[in-house]
Protein backbone atom coordinates (compact mmCIF):
# COMPACT_ATOMS: atom_id res chain seq x y z
CA UNK A 1 0.00 0.00 0.00
CA UNK A 2 2.70 2.52 1.43
CA UNK A 3 4.79 1.57 -2.04
CA UNK A 4 1.41 2.85 -4.62
CA UNK A 5 1.33 6.06 -2.80
CA UNK A 6 5.26 6.61 -3.19
CA UNK A 7 4.99 5.44 -6.63
CA UNK A 8 1.55 7.92 -6.89
CA UNK A 9 3.77 10.62 -5.44
CA UNK A 10 6.79 10.06 -8.03
CA UNK A 11 4.24 9.61 -10.84
CA UNK A 12 2.61 13.10 -10.04
CA UNK A 13 6.10 15.17 -9.56
CA UNK A 14 7.05 13.71 -13.09
CA UNK A 15 3.88 14.41 -14.50
CA UNK A 16 4.06 18.58 -12.92
CA UNK A 17 7.29 19.11 -13.74
CA UNK A 18 6.43 17.74 -17.15
CA UNK A 19 3.28 19.71 -17.32
CA UNK A 20 5.12 22.99 -16.99
CA UNK A 21 7.71 22.54 -19.74
CA UNK A 22 5.26 21.94 -21.96
CA UNK A 23 3.13 23.93 -21.25
CA UNK A 24 6.00 26.59 -21.46
CA UNK A 25 7.01 25.79 -24.91
CA UNK A 26 3.44 25.24 -25.85
CA UNK A 27 2.48 28.75 -25.48
CA UNK A 28 5.82 30.19 -26.79
CA UNK A 29 5.05 28.48 -30.26
CA UNK A 30 1.10 29.23 -29.87
CA UNK A 31 2.07 33.23 -29.71
CA UNK A 32 4.55 32.49 -32.54
CA UNK A 33 2.10 30.94 -34.51
CA UNK A 34 -0.31 33.99 -33.66
CA UNK A 35 2.56 36.29 -35.26
CA UNK A 36 2.99 34.47 -37.81
CA UNK A 37 0.09 34.57 -38.71
CA UNK A 38 -0.73 39.01 -38.55
CA UNK A 39 2.01 38.85 -41.57
CA UNK A 40 2.58 36.50 -44.51
CA UNK A 41 4.81 33.94 -43.09
CA UNK A 42 7.91 32.81 -45.19
CA UNK A 43 7.79 29.04 -45.91
CA UNK A 44 11.03 28.46 -43.44
CA UNK A 45 8.91 29.69 -41.02
CA UNK A 46 5.90 27.81 -41.15
CA UNK A 47 8.30 24.53 -41.27
CA UNK A 48 10.64 25.53 -38.31
CA UNK A 49 7.16 26.08 -36.45
CA UNK A 50 5.97 23.06 -37.58
CA UNK A 51 9.35 21.16 -36.58
CA UNK A 52 8.53 22.33 -33.21
CA UNK A 53 5.11 21.35 -32.96
CA UNK A 54 6.46 17.83 -34.46
CA UNK A 55 9.19 18.08 -31.36
CA UNK A 56 6.54 19.02 -28.77
CA UNK A 57 4.51 15.92 -29.64
CA UNK A 58 6.74 13.77 -29.73
CA UNK A 59 8.38 15.04 -26.36
CA UNK A 60 4.27 13.94 -25.45
CA UNK A 61 4.34 10.29 -26.91
CA UNK A 62 7.82 9.83 -25.02
CA UNK A 63 6.07 10.15 -21.72
CA UNK A 64 3.08 8.45 -22.90
CA UNK A 65 1.35 5.65 -20.21
CA UNK A 66 3.22 7.77 -17.41
CA UNK A 67 1.26 10.49 -17.18
CA UNK A 68 -2.70 10.70 -15.67
CA UNK A 69 -4.98 10.69 -18.51
CA UNK A 70 -6.70 13.72 -17.69
CA UNK A 71 -3.69 15.52 -18.36
CA UNK A 72 -2.31 13.00 -21.07
CA UNK A 73 -5.82 14.32 -22.89
CA UNK A 74 -5.48 18.07 -21.99
CA UNK A 75 -1.89 17.86 -23.68
CA UNK A 76 -2.86 16.14 -26.40
CA UNK A 77 -5.42 18.78 -27.14
CA UNK A 78 -2.92 21.56 -26.65
CA UNK A 79 -0.99 19.63 -29.76
CA UNK A 80 -3.87 18.87 -31.69
CA UNK A 81 -4.87 22.53 -31.53
CA UNK A 82 -1.38 23.83 -32.72
CA UNK A 83 -1.23 21.98 -35.45
CA UNK A 84 -4.83 22.65 -36.70
CA UNK A 85 -3.39 26.16 -36.60
CA UNK A 86 -0.61 25.37 -38.65
CA UNK A 87 -2.50 23.85 -40.93
CA UNK A 88 -4.60 27.08 -41.02
CA UNK A 89 -1.20 29.20 -41.50
CA UNK A 90 -0.30 26.53 -44.79
CA UNK A 91 -3.92 26.78 -46.17
CA UNK A 92 -3.13 30.09 -46.64
CA UNK A 93 0.43 29.62 -48.30
CA UNK A 94 0.21 29.85 -51.89
CA UNK A 95 0.87 26.22 -53.13
CA UNK A 96 4.56 25.25 -54.04
CA UNK A 97 5.76 21.90 -56.02
CA UNK A 98 6.84 19.31 -54.03
CA UNK A 99 10.67 19.44 -53.68
CA UNK A 100 13.43 18.95 -51.30
CA UNK A 101 14.58 22.36 -49.64
CA UNK A 102 17.90 22.03 -47.63
CA UNK A 103 17.66 25.38 -46.18
CA UNK A 104 14.59 24.74 -44.57
CA UNK A 105 15.20 21.25 -43.09
CA UNK A 106 18.47 23.11 -41.53
CA UNK A 107 16.15 25.64 -39.89
CA UNK A 108 14.39 22.73 -37.97
CA UNK A 109 17.83 20.65 -37.78
CA UNK A 110 18.98 23.07 -35.28
CA UNK A 111 15.38 23.61 -33.29
CA UNK A 112 15.48 19.48 -32.66
CA UNK A 113 19.19 19.14 -32.20
CA UNK A 114 18.80 20.52 -28.57
CA UNK A 115 17.05 17.44 -27.98
CA UNK A 116 19.21 14.79 -29.95
CA UNK A 117 22.92 15.71 -29.36
CA UNK A 118 24.15 12.94 -31.87
CA UNK A 119 22.42 14.58 -34.72
CA UNK A 120 24.75 17.75 -34.66
CA UNK A 121 27.33 15.70 -34.36
CA UNK A 122 26.45 13.99 -38.31
CA UNK A 123 28.31 15.80 -41.20
CA UNK A 124 26.21 18.14 -43.07
CA UNK A 125 24.47 15.91 -45.51
CA UNK A 126 24.04 18.00 -49.24
CA UNK A 127 20.69 18.53 -50.78
CA UNK A 128 21.26 15.30 -52.72
CA UNK A 129 23.63 12.64 -53.26
CA UNK A 130 27.25 13.25 -53.34
CA UNK A 131 28.05 11.44 -56.08
CA UNK A 132 26.09 12.60 -59.23
CA UNK A 133 26.66 11.99 -62.93
CA UNK A 134 23.79 13.26 -64.89
CA UNK A 135 22.74 15.27 -68.62
CA UNK A 136 25.35 13.85 -70.86
CA UNK A 137 24.78 13.01 -74.50
CA UNK A 138 27.20 11.52 -77.11
CA UNK A 139 30.46 11.61 -74.90
CA UNK A 140 33.02 9.09 -72.76
CA UNK A 141 32.63 10.29 -69.19
CA UNK A 142 34.53 8.97 -66.17
CA UNK A 143 35.35 9.85 -62.31
CA UNK A 144 36.48 13.63 -63.97
CA UNK A 145 32.92 14.14 -64.57
CA UNK A 146 31.67 13.64 -61.19
CA UNK A 147 31.65 16.31 -59.34
CA UNK A 148 32.88 15.67 -56.10
CA UNK A 149 31.59 18.35 -53.19
CA UNK A 150 32.51 16.21 -49.95
CA UNK A 151 35.03 13.24 -50.82
CA UNK A 152 34.63 11.19 -47.61
CA UNK A 153 35.98 7.52 -47.73
CA UNK A 154 32.34 6.39 -49.25
CA UNK A 155 29.26 7.76 -50.41
CA UNK A 156 25.89 6.93 -52.31
CA UNK A 157 25.95 7.77 -55.80
CA UNK A 158 23.81 8.43 -59.14
CA UNK A 159 23.72 8.06 -62.72
CA UNK A 160 20.63 9.49 -64.74
CA UNK A 161 19.82 11.06 -67.34
CA UNK A 162 22.48 9.94 -69.95
CA UNK A 163 22.12 9.24 -74.09
CA UNK A 164 24.48 7.39 -76.09
CA UNK A 165 27.33 7.36 -73.55
CA UNK A 166 30.23 5.14 -72.23
CA UNK A 167 30.65 5.60 -68.20
CA UNK A 168 33.87 3.99 -67.27
CA UNK A 169 34.40 4.32 -63.35
CA UNK A 170 35.78 0.78 -63.04
CA UNK A 171 39.33 2.23 -62.03
CA UNK A 172 38.86 3.87 -58.57
CA UNK A 173 41.10 7.04 -58.74
CA UNK A 174 38.68 9.55 -57.80
CA UNK A 175 40.51 9.56 -54.35
CA UNK A 176 39.39 5.88 -54.01
CA UNK A 177 35.70 6.73 -52.85
CA UNK A 178 33.82 3.42 -52.14
CA UNK A 179 30.43 3.40 -53.69
CA UNK A 180 28.36 2.30 -50.86
CA UNK A 181 24.82 2.51 -52.90
CA UNK A 182 23.93 3.32 -56.67
CA UNK A 183 21.09 4.70 -58.10
CA UNK A 184 20.74 4.58 -61.74
CA UNK A 185 17.60 6.55 -63.98
CA UNK A 186 16.66 6.99 -67.59
CA UNK A 187 19.64 5.96 -69.84
CA UNK A 188 19.27 5.28 -73.37
CA UNK A 189 21.76 3.45 -75.59
CA UNK A 190 24.49 3.45 -72.61
CA UNK A 191 27.86 1.01 -71.84
CA UNK A 192 28.57 1.65 -67.91
CA UNK A 193 31.49 -0.38 -66.63
CA UNK A 194 31.23 0.34 -62.87
CA UNK A 195 33.04 -0.91 -59.59
CA UNK A 196 32.16 -2.84 -57.01
CA UNK A 197 29.73 -1.67 -55.17
CA UNK A 198 29.75 -2.84 -51.14
CA UNK A 199 25.75 -1.91 -51.00
CA UNK A 200 22.43 -2.21 -53.45
CA UNK A 201 21.98 -0.97 -57.42
CA UNK A 202 18.91 0.23 -58.08
CA UNK A 203 17.85 0.91 -61.80
CA UNK A 204 14.89 2.12 -63.58
CA UNK A 205 14.06 2.87 -66.68
CA UNK A 206 17.18 1.70 -69.56
CA UNK A 207 16.94 0.86 -72.81
CA UNK A 208 19.57 -0.81 -74.66
CA UNK A 209 22.21 -0.70 -72.45
CA UNK A 210 24.93 -2.56 -71.58
CA UNK A 211 26.30 -2.59 -67.18
CA UNK A 212 29.22 -3.93 -65.72
CA UNK A 213 29.18 -3.82 -62.45
CA UNK A 214 29.82 -5.59 -59.05
CA UNK A 215 27.37 -5.40 -55.92
CA UNK A 216 25.52 -6.88 -53.19
CA UNK A 217 21.78 -6.54 -54.51
CA UNK A 218 21.02 -5.82 -57.90
CA UNK A 219 16.94 -4.80 -58.85
CA UNK A 220 16.06 -3.17 -62.33
CA UNK A 221 13.21 -2.16 -63.02
CA UNK A 222 11.09 -0.70 -65.95
CA UNK A 223 13.84 -1.43 -68.71
CA UNK A 224 14.08 -3.11 -71.80
CA UNK A 225 17.32 -4.75 -74.33
CA UNK A 226 20.05 -4.72 -71.11
CA UNK A 227 22.65 -6.77 -70.81
CA UNK A 228 24.16 -7.20 -67.53
CA UNK A 229 27.76 -8.39 -66.34
CA UNK A 230 27.48 -8.75 -62.93
CA UNK A 231 29.61 -9.98 -59.68
CA UNK A 232 27.02 -10.34 -56.86
CA UNK A 233 26.56 -12.93 -54.03
CA UNK A 234 22.80 -12.58 -54.07
CA UNK A 235 19.81 -13.20 -57.08
CA UNK A 236 19.62 -10.06 -58.96
CA UNK A 237 15.86 -9.14 -59.77
CA UNK A 238 13.96 -7.74 -62.35
CA UNK A 239 10.29 -6.38 -62.34
CA UNK A 240 8.68 -4.72 -65.42
CA UNK A 241 11.77 -5.71 -66.99
CA UNK A 242 11.81 -7.17 -71.43
CA UNK A 243 14.90 -8.50 -73.02
CA UNK A 244 17.16 -8.81 -69.96
CA UNK A 245 20.38 -11.04 -70.69
CA UNK A 246 22.47 -11.76 -67.54
CA UNK A 247 25.96 -12.87 -67.41
CA UNK A 248 28.01 -13.66 -63.95
CA UNK A 249 31.10 -11.73 -64.08
CA UNK A 250 34.13 -13.90 -63.33
CA UNK A 251 35.38 -12.05 -60.51
CA UNK A 252 38.86 -12.69 -60.30
CA UNK A 253 39.21 -12.03 -56.29
CA UNK A 254 36.55 -15.09 -55.56
CA UNK A 255 38.16 -17.48 -57.93
CA UNK A 256 35.86 -20.03 -60.02
CA UNK A 257 33.61 -20.45 -56.69
CA UNK A 258 31.01 -18.03 -58.52
CA UNK A 259 30.90 -19.86 -62.14
CA UNK A 260 27.25 -21.27 -60.99
CA UNK A 261 24.83 -19.80 -62.65
CA UNK A 262 23.11 -16.33 -61.65
CA UNK A 263 19.42 -17.12 -59.85
CA UNK A 264 17.69 -14.02 -61.39
CA UNK A 265 13.95 -13.28 -60.35
CA UNK A 266 11.33 -11.98 -62.15
CA UNK A 267 8.56 -10.16 -59.78
CA UNK A 268 6.43 -9.31 -62.82
CA UNK A 269 6.51 -13.09 -63.58
CA UNK A 270 5.70 -15.03 -60.10
CA UNK A 271 5.32 -18.53 -61.49
CA UNK A 272 6.58 -21.94 -61.95
CA UNK A 273 7.20 -21.39 -65.32
CA UNK A 274 10.73 -19.65 -66.58
CA UNK A 275 10.49 -16.13 -67.14
CA UNK A 276 10.12 -14.89 -70.65
CA UNK A 277 11.35 -11.22 -69.86
CA UNK A 278 14.91 -12.97 -69.26
CA UNK A 279 17.89 -15.11 -70.48
CA UNK A 280 22.05 -15.58 -69.76
CA UNK A 281 24.34 -15.20 -71.77
CA UNK A 282 26.79 -17.84 -72.48
CA UNK A 283 29.25 -17.34 -69.38
CA UNK A 284 32.52 -15.90 -70.83
CA UNK A 285 31.01 -13.05 -73.22
CA UNK A 286 31.65 -9.91 -71.88
CA UNK A 287 32.37 -6.30 -73.01
CA UNK A 288 35.11 -5.01 -73.84
CA UNK A 289 37.94 -5.19 -71.29
CA UNK A 290 40.14 -1.87 -71.62
CA UNK A 291 39.14 1.15 -72.60
CA UNK A 292 41.38 4.08 -73.53
CA UNK A 293 41.93 6.14 -70.25
CA UNK A 294 42.35 9.32 -72.17
CA UNK A 295 38.93 9.69 -73.40
CA UNK A 296 37.34 9.05 -76.89
CA UNK A 297 35.95 11.16 -79.33
CA UNK A 298 32.10 10.90 -80.63
CA UNK A 299 32.96 8.73 -83.32
CA UNK A 300 34.56 6.71 -81.30
CA UNK A 301 32.07 6.00 -78.87
CA UNK A 302 29.12 5.86 -81.30
CA UNK A 303 30.82 3.05 -82.57
CA UNK A 304 31.87 1.67 -79.98
CA UNK A 305 28.25 1.19 -78.67
CA UNK A 306 27.09 -0.28 -81.72
CA UNK A 307 29.59 -2.79 -81.71
CA UNK A 308 28.78 -4.00 -77.19
CA UNK A 309 25.50 -3.06 -76.70
CA UNK A 310 22.44 -5.30 -77.23
CA UNK A 311 21.17 -5.84 -81.03
CA UNK A 312 18.58 -2.52 -82.05
CA UNK A 313 15.21 -4.05 -82.08
CA UNK B 1 -15.53 -8.85 -16.19
CA UNK B 2 -16.65 -7.36 -19.05
CA UNK B 3 -15.34 -8.88 -22.65
CA UNK B 4 -12.55 -6.76 -23.05
CA UNK B 5 -11.30 -7.74 -19.85
CA UNK B 6 -10.89 -11.12 -20.60
CA UNK B 7 -9.70 -10.29 -23.74
CA UNK B 8 -7.03 -8.26 -22.07
CA UNK B 9 -5.63 -10.87 -19.48
CA UNK B 10 -5.51 -13.17 -22.28
CA UNK B 11 -3.18 -11.23 -24.32
CA UNK B 12 -1.22 -10.76 -20.74
CA UNK B 13 -0.81 -14.33 -20.45
CA UNK B 14 0.64 -14.44 -23.94
CA UNK B 15 2.55 -11.49 -24.52
CA UNK B 16 3.12 -11.64 -27.88
CA UNK B 17 3.31 -8.53 -30.06
CA UNK B 18 2.76 -9.04 -34.01
CA UNK B 19 5.05 -6.44 -35.62
CA UNK B 20 4.82 -5.92 -39.90
CA UNK B 21 7.84 -4.36 -41.40
CA UNK B 22 6.79 -2.72 -44.74
CA UNK B 23 8.29 0.13 -47.19
CA UNK B 24 9.45 0.05 -50.80
CA UNK B 25 11.40 -2.51 -51.74
CA UNK B 26 15.58 -1.80 -51.22
CA UNK B 27 14.67 -0.17 -48.22
CA UNK B 28 16.44 -2.94 -45.94
CA UNK B 29 13.61 -4.60 -44.26
CA UNK B 30 14.78 -8.34 -44.52
CA UNK B 31 18.51 -6.72 -43.66
CA UNK B 32 17.28 -5.25 -40.41
CA UNK B 33 15.48 -8.32 -39.05
CA UNK B 34 18.72 -10.30 -39.93
CA UNK B 35 20.54 -8.53 -38.35
CA UNK B 36 18.17 -8.21 -35.23
CA UNK B 37 18.43 -11.88 -35.11
CA UNK B 38 22.49 -11.97 -35.52
CA UNK B 39 22.60 -13.78 -38.91
CA UNK B 40 24.37 -12.79 -42.03
CA UNK B 41 23.64 -9.99 -44.12
CA UNK B 42 25.94 -10.25 -47.00
CA UNK B 43 23.80 -12.72 -48.83
CA UNK B 44 20.18 -11.12 -48.23
CA UNK B 45 18.36 -11.14 -51.49
CA UNK B 46 15.50 -9.07 -52.50
CA UNK B 47 12.23 -10.79 -50.60
CA UNK B 48 10.26 -12.77 -53.36
CA UNK B 49 7.00 -13.25 -50.50
CA UNK B 50 7.89 -12.85 -46.89
CA UNK B 51 10.07 -14.06 -43.82
CA UNK B 52 8.57 -14.41 -40.21
CA UNK B 53 11.02 -14.28 -37.14
CA UNK B 54 10.07 -14.62 -33.64
CA UNK B 55 12.32 -13.63 -30.77
CA UNK B 56 12.01 -12.53 -27.54
CA UNK B 57 12.61 -9.22 -26.43
CA UNK B 58 12.43 -8.36 -22.85
CA UNK B 59 8.80 -10.00 -21.28
CA UNK B 60 7.47 -10.04 -24.85
CA UNK B 61 7.38 -12.48 -27.44
CA UNK B 62 7.92 -10.52 -30.94
CA UNK B 63 6.65 -11.83 -33.74
CA UNK B 64 8.12 -9.75 -37.05
CA UNK B 65 6.59 -10.34 -40.39
CA UNK B 66 9.09 -8.66 -43.25
CA UNK B 67 6.63 -8.74 -46.77
CA UNK B 68 8.55 -7.85 -49.86
CA UNK B 69 8.14 -4.38 -51.15
CA UNK B 70 8.66 -4.46 -55.05
CA UNK B 71 5.74 -3.02 -56.35
CA UNK B 72 4.29 -5.91 -57.82
CA UNK B 73 4.20 -7.60 -54.03
CA UNK B 74 2.31 -4.45 -53.18
CA UNK B 75 -1.10 -5.35 -53.56
CA UNK B 76 -0.28 -8.63 -51.48
CA UNK B 77 0.87 -6.29 -48.30
CA UNK B 78 -3.28 -6.44 -47.02
CA UNK B 79 -3.12 -9.89 -46.50
CA UNK B 80 -1.06 -9.24 -43.52
CA UNK B 81 -2.57 -6.25 -41.75
CA UNK B 82 -4.66 -8.68 -39.39
CA UNK B 83 -3.84 -8.82 -35.95
CA UNK B 84 -0.81 -6.23 -36.37
CA UNK B 85 0.20 -4.40 -32.97
CA UNK B 86 2.83 -1.89 -35.08
CA UNK B 87 3.96 -1.24 -38.24
CA UNK B 88 7.35 -0.42 -39.15
CA UNK B 89 7.73 1.44 -42.04
CA UNK B 90 11.62 1.15 -43.58
CA UNK B 91 12.49 4.33 -45.63
CA UNK B 92 16.06 4.17 -48.04
CA UNK B 93 17.44 7.31 -46.81
CA UNK B 94 19.54 7.46 -49.72
CA UNK B 95 15.97 7.19 -52.10
CA UNK B 96 15.81 10.31 -52.94
CA UNK B 97 13.95 10.09 -56.09
CA UNK B 98 11.22 8.33 -54.44
CA UNK B 99 10.73 10.07 -51.63
CA UNK B 100 7.20 11.39 -52.81
CA UNK B 101 6.36 7.24 -53.64
CA UNK B 102 7.47 6.56 -50.36
CA UNK B 103 5.15 8.91 -48.55
CA UNK B 104 1.96 7.66 -50.48
CA UNK B 105 2.29 4.08 -49.81
CA UNK B 106 2.45 5.25 -45.96
CA UNK B 107 -0.30 7.60 -45.50
CA UNK B 108 -2.19 4.92 -47.73
CA UNK B 109 -1.70 2.02 -45.55
CA UNK B 110 -2.32 4.43 -42.40
CA UNK B 111 -5.99 4.65 -44.08
CA UNK B 112 -6.53 1.10 -43.61
CA UNK B 113 -9.12 0.11 -41.29
CA UNK B 114 -7.26 -3.36 -39.93
CA UNK B 115 -4.06 -1.14 -38.71
CA UNK B 116 -6.23 0.91 -37.07
CA UNK B 117 -4.49 1.67 -33.77
CA UNK B 118 -1.32 -0.14 -34.61
CA UNK B 119 1.66 1.87 -33.36
CA UNK B 120 3.91 3.08 -36.43
CA UNK B 121 7.84 3.28 -36.24
CA UNK B 122 9.48 5.28 -39.28
CA UNK B 123 12.73 3.69 -39.38
CA UNK B 124 15.30 6.36 -41.48
CA UNK B 125 17.72 3.18 -42.32
CA UNK B 126 21.01 3.79 -44.35
CA UNK B 127 22.09 6.15 -42.12
CA UNK B 128 25.97 4.78 -42.64
CA UNK B 129 25.93 5.92 -45.72
CA UNK B 130 26.98 9.33 -46.83
CA UNK B 131 24.81 11.35 -48.85
CA UNK B 132 21.67 9.88 -47.13
CA UNK B 133 19.05 11.99 -45.71
CA UNK B 134 18.37 12.46 -42.01
CA UNK B 135 15.75 11.69 -40.00
CA UNK B 136 14.24 15.00 -39.90
CA UNK B 137 14.27 15.92 -43.59
CA UNK B 138 12.51 12.23 -43.98
CA UNK B 139 9.68 13.31 -41.18
CA UNK B 140 9.17 16.23 -43.73
CA UNK B 141 9.59 14.11 -46.59
CA UNK B 142 7.04 11.95 -45.62
CA UNK B 143 4.56 14.35 -44.00
CA UNK B 144 4.39 12.99 -40.70
CA UNK B 145 3.33 15.79 -38.75
CA UNK B 146 -0.36 15.24 -40.73
CA UNK B 147 -0.43 12.07 -38.95
CA UNK B 148 -2.92 12.02 -35.96
CA UNK B 149 -4.45 8.66 -36.29
CA UNK B 150 -1.88 6.55 -35.20
CA UNK B 151 1.26 7.09 -32.35
CA UNK B 152 4.57 7.60 -34.65
CA UNK B 153 7.83 8.00 -33.81
CA UNK B 154 10.90 8.56 -36.08
CA UNK B 155 14.36 6.87 -35.60
CA UNK B 156 17.19 7.10 -38.04
CA UNK B 157 19.02 3.73 -38.04
CA UNK B 158 21.50 1.51 -40.05
CA UNK B 159 21.07 -2.06 -40.58
CA UNK B 160 24.32 -2.57 -41.39
CA UNK B 161 25.90 -1.18 -38.35
CA UNK B 162 22.82 -2.04 -35.98
CA UNK B 163 22.49 1.48 -34.94
CA UNK B 164 18.74 2.33 -33.02
CA UNK B 165 17.50 -0.91 -34.00
CA UNK B 166 16.60 -2.13 -30.79
CA UNK B 167 16.37 1.46 -29.43
CA UNK B 168 13.13 1.05 -32.00
CA UNK B 169 11.47 -1.91 -30.80
CA UNK B 170 12.23 -0.51 -27.72
CA UNK B 171 9.53 2.50 -28.25
CA UNK B 172 7.40 0.10 -30.30
CA UNK B 173 7.38 -2.36 -27.75
CA UNK B 174 6.25 0.26 -24.88
CA UNK B 175 3.85 1.71 -26.85
CA UNK B 176 2.29 -1.15 -27.63
CA UNK B 177 2.51 -2.42 -24.17
CA UNK B 178 1.10 0.65 -22.47
CA UNK B 179 -2.21 0.48 -25.02
CA UNK B 180 -2.91 -3.40 -24.88
CA UNK B 181 -1.66 -4.41 -21.53
CA UNK B 182 -2.47 -2.86 -18.14
CA UNK B 183 0.64 -2.46 -15.93
CA UNK B 184 0.44 -3.22 -12.42
CA UNK B 185 0.20 0.33 -11.92
CA UNK B 186 -2.54 1.11 -14.29
CA UNK B 187 -4.77 -1.97 -12.97
CA UNK B 188 -5.54 0.15 -9.79
CA UNK B 189 -6.50 3.23 -12.06
CA UNK B 190 -8.37 1.98 -14.96
CA UNK B 191 -7.89 4.63 -17.71
CA UNK B 192 -10.28 4.93 -20.52
CA UNK B 193 -9.41 3.68 -23.42
CA UNK B 194 -7.70 6.82 -25.46
CA UNK B 195 -9.59 8.84 -28.06
CA UNK B 196 -6.42 9.24 -29.90
CA UNK B 197 -5.66 5.59 -30.47
CA UNK B 198 -9.10 4.69 -32.09
CA UNK B 199 -9.00 5.84 -35.83
CA UNK B 200 -12.10 7.29 -37.54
Amino acid sequence: MSTAVVEDTAKWQIAHSFAEGFNATFSDIESRIGAAAAVQPSTEIIQTLAAEVAALSRRLSDVLGTLPSYDQRQHEQRVKSLEQSLEKLRAAQPKSKFAFKRKATNGSAKVTSSQKPSETARPEAPASSNLILSSHHDAYLGWHNIPTPTVGSSSDATIRDLTNCIVNLSSRTAGGVQITALHIHNLKNCLLLLPDITGSVMLHDLKRCSIVVGCHQFRMHTSKDVDVFVSISSSPIVEGCTRIRFCRRLDPNIGQEQSEPLMVQDFSHIRPTPSPNWSLLPVGSAPPKSLPNNGMGPDEVAKLLDDTLPPRI
Amino acid sequence: MGLLTIIRKNRQKEREMRLLFLGLDNAGKTTILKKLNGEDIRTVSPTLGFNIKTFAHGRYTLNLWDVGGQRTLRPYWRNYFEQTDALVWVVDSGDRMRMKDCRDELHSLLLEDRLAGASLLVFANKQDIQGSMNDVEIRDALDLHLITTHHWKILSCSAVTGENLVAGLDWVVNDVASRLYYSSTLTSTPTPERSQRVSL
